[in-house]
């Protein structure tokens, strides 16, 4: 069984927003316009947090992608009437999107801010419409969304590992934020594998998890920044 | 983010009185352009930036009409040196212009945060 986990290494992050750029395109994430986003409507998967540090000129800029932490024990979960929020095998806080009548409770429960609601039925304007990535979903008003660690992919490339005969190997399934980052900061995999980068990532002395004293257990793991002395 | 905006030192800010989002008018020889404050803490003092690429009179349905064009303000100077335009010479006189009118959208950092005190939303 796999439990897939996410490793950010924020030495590595310039805050470039490629990640966002990427899930965006690949989730098929709808736009809201600067009015709706001003009203805090924007939905983005994946954010990137901006934290400055001290007064002109020693001041240093730090940033944070935050993305749904993928909780053990997810505060969204338990809150759902509906079953739309649940807990699957792999440990994937998944969201069912049939089954979301909109309640918004989880959106209220989750620690980190990363539930987005569908106020409105997405549009793309043409020709944006035919880039719309066949494998996801488009989400229609009144339903909560969020990170699905690119759920259509570990599918996929499992659905190809299987069909080869062969067992699934570390690096063979990417998230798009991962992919879109030149960085390389984000590193994704499975976390039952000891050999993989993203255990012998999570496991580094300079790993936190965010918020972790809410008892969240996050399968996101923070690499915190290094300085030189 | 879309549209202008004007990059303020806090410190700088403070003293014009000039709170996050406010409306400032940025006045040189050329003009006078509208746009709402940014506190940066990144910028020195005594420097504003404007981010330059909006405010186009014509340009398709998506990107006219949005925000300004500081280099309509920008005082015809150039780098002798090179006989290149000096784009960062112009001085300019900020003013509050008056109260944030939501024009101002961020993503990082304040995100579904709490308002800020005195602000409903």
């Amino acid at each position: 069984m796999h439990k897939w986990g996410l490793a950010v290494d924020l030495d590595r992050c310039t805050g470039c927003g490629s990640c966002v750029t990427a899930c965006h395109a690949e989730n098929n994430i709808p736009t809201v316009g600067p009015e709706q986003a001003g009203r805090g409507r924007a939905m983005h998967w994946l954010r990137v947090e901006r934290y400055w540090e001290g007064d002109f000129p020693d001041v240093q800029l730090k940033f944070r992608p935050v993305m749904c932490q993928q909780c053990d024990a997810a505060p969204c979960e338990p809150v759902c009437p509906t079953y739309a929020s649940h807990h699957t095998a792999e440990g994937l806080n998944a969201q069912v999107y049939n089954r979301c009548i909109g309640t918004r409770y989880c959106a209220n429960a989750c620690p980190y801010n990363t539930r987005y609601f569908d106020f409105f039925n997405p549009s793309w304007p043409k020709p944006l419409h035919l880039q719309l990535n066949p494998d996801v979903s488009v989400r229609e008003v009144g339903v909560m969304e969020k990170c699905t660690f690119c759920v259509q992919r570990i599918n996929s490339a499992q659905i190809e590992a299987k069909a080869a005969k062969r067992e699934l190997k570390d690096g063979d399934i990417k998230t798009a934020c991962q992919q879109g980052c030149p960085a390389q900061a984000l590193v994704f995999g499975d976390l039952n594998d000891p050999e993989s980068e993203v255990s012998r990532l999570s496991k580094s002395p300079r790993g936190t998890k965010l918020l972790e004293d809410v008892g969240t257990l996050p399968k996101v793991t923070y690499l915190a920044r290094q300085t030189q002395a | 983010m879309w549209s202008s905006w004007v990059e303020l030192n806090p410190q700088t800010a403070e003293r014009l009185n000039i709170a996050q989002g406010d409306l400032v008018d940025v006045t040189s020889p050329a003009g006078v352009v509208r746009a709402p404050a940014m506190i940066f803490p990144g910028i020195a003092p005594d420097i504003v930036a404007m981010p330059v690429g909006q405010g186009h009179e014509q340009f398709t349905r998506y990107a006219s009409k949005r925000g300004v064009n500081p280099i309509a303000i920008l005082a015809p100077q150039v780098v002798a040196e090179a006989n290149t335009l000096a784009w960062a010479a112009t001085r300019v006189r900020i003013a509050r212009a008056g109260d944030a009118d939501g024009s101002l959208v961020m993503f990082a950092g304040e995100m579904r945060e709490r308002p800020r005190e005195g602000e409903t939303r």
